[in-house]
């Protein structure tokens, strides 16, 4: 069995090398990078399981990529990690939109992240499967 | 001369000069009684005129003294009965019948008078040896027209004249009551000297100094007509009074030089007419200051009450109804009246919408039981009563009808007043002035009415004024306010951002190194590495931790809320880059550039800091607002030396023409609605002009905005400093 990919986007480049150190040494593929143009052009090459996208970026925001990339991939996974909080209105309008997961920073744990990214994987079509997912506060 | 005459002469001038002047100035109205007493004043001068002439004749000149003595006699006849006449127009009392009977009676007694020496009325004279002069002897015939004149008009008719007014002064209040009070006591004056003539007359020869008062009776009469218009006149006197007395003095002065004058040359160079040079120099001299010295006395003595209004209405224009500020106003208002006006009481109700009541807002008490009244309900009947009415309350009552119906006496009773005066604005009864009673127990007349309306109504729109200056500054403090909310709202959303993400950086390190432990992902890893992998995280998670701190830190430095206004030597380059360092992040995730052209050397301005950082920072936000897809924000500072412009230019949307002119109204705004409050712009005029600078902006539909500051430098005295 292939191991999970992950694409993690965020222009907060601590927080994806985090997550980088996290998920590899549990076995996922992980690639990350840090602005929206760079984001599309990895998509375009290559297929993710679950794509973690921060909202707000220079150049192509978060919302935009998610947009482009159902174009490619209808059934592709997307979880938003963002610190955007306007009570909630963004989350809900990107849940609408048919984003998977939309979990708030400072996320509180990343246990619970990677339960989210099982569960999000398993929708996808794959056999891997997780438990309640557990999207964190603001 | 003997000093009996001398009070004829007086007599003469005073109540010939008060005939004059009553026809002369009789008001518009040409009242009958204004015309009676004149008439009373003339009979009155024909007596003194008369008893000037015969008292004048050696004991020779019988027939002349008797003529004289006819003269005298038919002016005391026709003072009586004019003096009745008079009181009864007066008072608008019916006594036609008995008026007949008395003009009747005088008619008989004047031509009895005349028309021999008859042993009715005047029958003989006497020369009495002790004032060497002739008098009328009334025994020795026992004329009994002059027993009849005598006993019956002067002693039935002036004493029931008298009755007359005193019960007049009894019935009447308030102003009427001064009036009749003043004018009787003046009257009296003369009447009671005219008593003890009569005795001479019986041979009782007590010297008749008693003329005296005869003849100077018309002065507090007349004081008392003008002082409180007792009767129809018209009050154009005093530039005659003026005139006269400067008219006098100068030609004393005048004619005392030149006599004075005239001695000195004759001696000197022997030309008398010299003598005038020196006269025409003084007169001119003293001319402008007695002028002015005579006004002064005149308003003040004769006049009192007018120059107190000049004073009033002064003090009021100049001082108290130009004061803004509410609290002010109504004290001043309150302390000025009671002052001027010399009041035992002055209070000043305000309408409180909230209490819907008029609350005593300012009072001043001297003396008082101490129970007034705080509050008057806006429905209680005084107030009801007076906002329909829309009319003052004289309580001492005046011969108007402005006396308040009894239900309301109680609550006027109790606010110890003597005039009450609802102000009114537009249709608003916005309070009720009460004035209590004058210290000097005089009542409020028309005049203090004419004068106080007026002056209320003017204290109506102040007091409007000062309550909408009020609310306003509330209402600027709460948009100030929400302003700053919002400027909070817009801040929060980026530094949550840069907060959220270090603290999640720095937990998520921690629990890595945990759940890596305690899944065994470090099994086989020296301790040594794995010391080496804690302090990596530590040092991470102390560097991530630092930076939620430092934007804690720029946040709480910006959001402070300043204490009152704090102006310091500040360098505009300097707060402009803390607001530009607040707002980077957002910038850059918007895609806005920022392009800045901030000199390293410019010269300090005085402003207070925080005020400087909100307007920078509102400009730049509506300039970030205004730009929709990406663009760029030009900030450049420079300076001439006096002052330091400052130039924030956004590629945005920019402001429609129209827009362009309400740019700085309050509540003005192009944003949709929950984005602005319209407000931000309007508040940074406000602080921009606070701290002496100008704010001006340019822009172009579609293609971008320039706002352009100016601040003045600093002295470079203190600059050096």
């Amino acid at each position: 069995m292939r191991n999970l990919s992950i694409l993690s986007v965020d222009d907060e480049k601590k927080f994806t090398e985090l997550l980088k150190q996290y998920f590899e040494v549990r076995g996922y593929d992980i690639d990350v990078t840090y602005d929206g143009f760079s984001a599309l052009e990895l998509l375009t090459r290559k297929k993710y399981d679950v794509v973690l996208l921060d909202l707000k970026m220079a150049g192509i925001n978060g919302d935009e990529v998610m947009r482009r990339t159902k174009k490619l991939y209808p059934d592709m996974r997307v979880i938003f990690i963002s610190a955007y909080c306007d009570s909630g209105k963004t989350k809900d309008r990107m849940l609408e939109e048919g984003v998977y997961a939309y979990v708030e920073k400072p996320i509180e744990s990343l246990k619970d992240l990677e339960v989210l990214v099982n569960k999000a994987a398993a929708r996808g079509g794959l056999e891997k499967g997780g438990d309640n997912a557990k999207t964190a506060g603001c | 001369m003997d000093i009996f005459r001398i009070s004829c002469i007086v007599g003469v001038i005073c109540n010939l000069s008060l005939t004059i002047f009553l026809i002369a100035f009789r008001g518009k109205k040409k009242e009958l009684s204004t015309l009676l007493f004149a008439g009373v004043t003339f009979s009155s001068c024909m007596w003194n005129l008369g008893a000037f002439m015969f008292t004048g004749f050696p004991q020779a000149s019988y027939n002349m003294a008797f003529f004289w003595m006819q003269f005298a006699y038919t002016g005391a006849i026709f003072t009586a009965v004019l003096f009745f006449h008079f009181i009864v127009r007066y008072l608008n009392l019916n006594r036609k019948y008995l008026m007949v009977l008395i003009y009747g009676a005088s008619l008989v007694c004047t031509y009895f008078n005349w028309y021999d020496r008859s042993r009715y009325f005047l029958g003989d004279l006497r020369f009495v040896s002790k004032f060497q002069f002739y008098w009328l002897d009334a025994l020795k015939y026992k004329n009994p027209l002059y027993f009849a004149f005598y006993v019956s008009f002067f002693w039935i008719l002036v004493g029931y004249g008298f009755v007359l007014l005193i019960q007049a002064i009894r019935r009447s209040t308030g102003q009427t009551r001064n009036k009749l009070k003043f004018f009787t006591f003046a009257v009296a004056f003369g009447w009671i000297g005219a008593n003890p003539l009569f005795l001479q007359a019986f041979r009782i020869d007590i010297y008749p100094y008693a003329n005296f008062l005869v003849a100077l009776y018309p002065l507090p009469a007349a004081y008392a007509i003008i002082r409180h218009k007792v009767m129809d006149i018209e009050v154009v006197i005093k530039k005659t009074l003026i005139f006269a007395g400067v008219f006098a003095v100068a030609f004393g002065v005048f004619t005392g030089v030149a006599y004075l004058g005239s001695i000195w040359f004759e001696n000197v160079i022997k030309n008398r007419w010299v003598a005038l040079v020196p006269s025409v120099f003084v007169i001119v001299l003293i001319l402008r200051p007695l002028e002015k010295f005579l006004r002064d006395i005149t308003d003040k003595f004769l006049f009192q009450k007018q120059y107190d209004y000049k004073h009033l209405i002064k003090t009021f224009t100049k001082e108290v109804l130009t004061v803004i500020e509410f609290n002010d106003l109504v004290h001043l208002t309150v302390n000025k009246l009671a002052e001027i006006l010399k009041l035992e009481n002055t209070l000043l109700f305000l309408y409180d919408a909230e209490g819907e009541q008029y609350r005593l807002a300012a009072s001043v008490l001297e003396e008082t039981s101490g129970n007034i009244l705080t509050v008057l309900e806006e429905n209680g009947s005084l107030t009801e009563y007076m906002r329909k009415s829309r009319e003052y309350f004289l309580l001492e009552g005046t011969e108007q009808q402005k006396n308040p119906p009894p239900r309301i006496q109680k609550e006027l009773q109790e606010l110890e007043t003597a005039l009450v005066i609802p102000l009114i604005h537009h249709d608003n009864m916005v309070g009720i002035l009460s004035l209590g009673k004058k210290k000097s127990d005089e009542d409020f007349t028309q005049d203090d009415i004419d004068v106080l309306l007026p002056l209320a109504n003017t204290l109506s729109i102040a007091i409007t004024n000062a309550t909408l200056f009020k609310e306003l500054s509330k209402a600027q403090a709460r948009a100030a306010q929400r302003e700053k909310m919002a400027v909070i709202g817009t801040l929060s959303a980026g530094i949550n951002h840069e907060i959220c993400n270090p603290l999640g950086i720095a937990r998520g390190q921690c629990e890595l190194f945990l759940l890596n432990m305690a899944e065994g992902i470090y099994k086989g890893k020296s301790s040594e590495e794995l010391l080496d992998k804690a302090q990596e995280i530590m040092r991470k998670v102390i560097h991530e931790t630092d930076r939620a701190t430092l934007i804690t830190r720029k946040l709480s430095s910006f959001a402070k809320p300043a204490k009152g206004e704090v102006l310091d030597n500040i360098s505009l380059g300097k707060e402009m880059e803390v607001v530009i360092s607040l707002l980077e992040h957002d910038l850059k995730l918007d895609n806005i550039s920022i392009i800045k052209e901030i000199p390293e050397k410019l010269p300090n301005i005085s402003a207070d800091r925080k005020q400087l950082q909100e307007i920078f920072f509102n400009i730049i936000r509506n300039a970030v607002q205004s730009i929709k897809d990406t663009g760029k924000i030009f900030i450049r500072l420079s300076s001439d030396g006096k002052k330091v412009y400052v130039e924030i230019e956004d590629t945005g949307e920019g402001i429609s023409k129209h827009g362009l002119n309400q740019i700085f109204d309050p509540f003005f705004t192009t944003k949709d609605p929950g984005e602005g409050t319209g407000l931000g712009l309007y508040i940074v005029k406000q602080i921009v002009e606070k701290n002496k600078g100008t704010i001006t902006v340019r822009s172009e539909h579609g293609k971008g905005t320039i706002f352009l500051l100016t601040f003045n430098v600093v002295k470079p005295i203190e600059e050096k400093q």
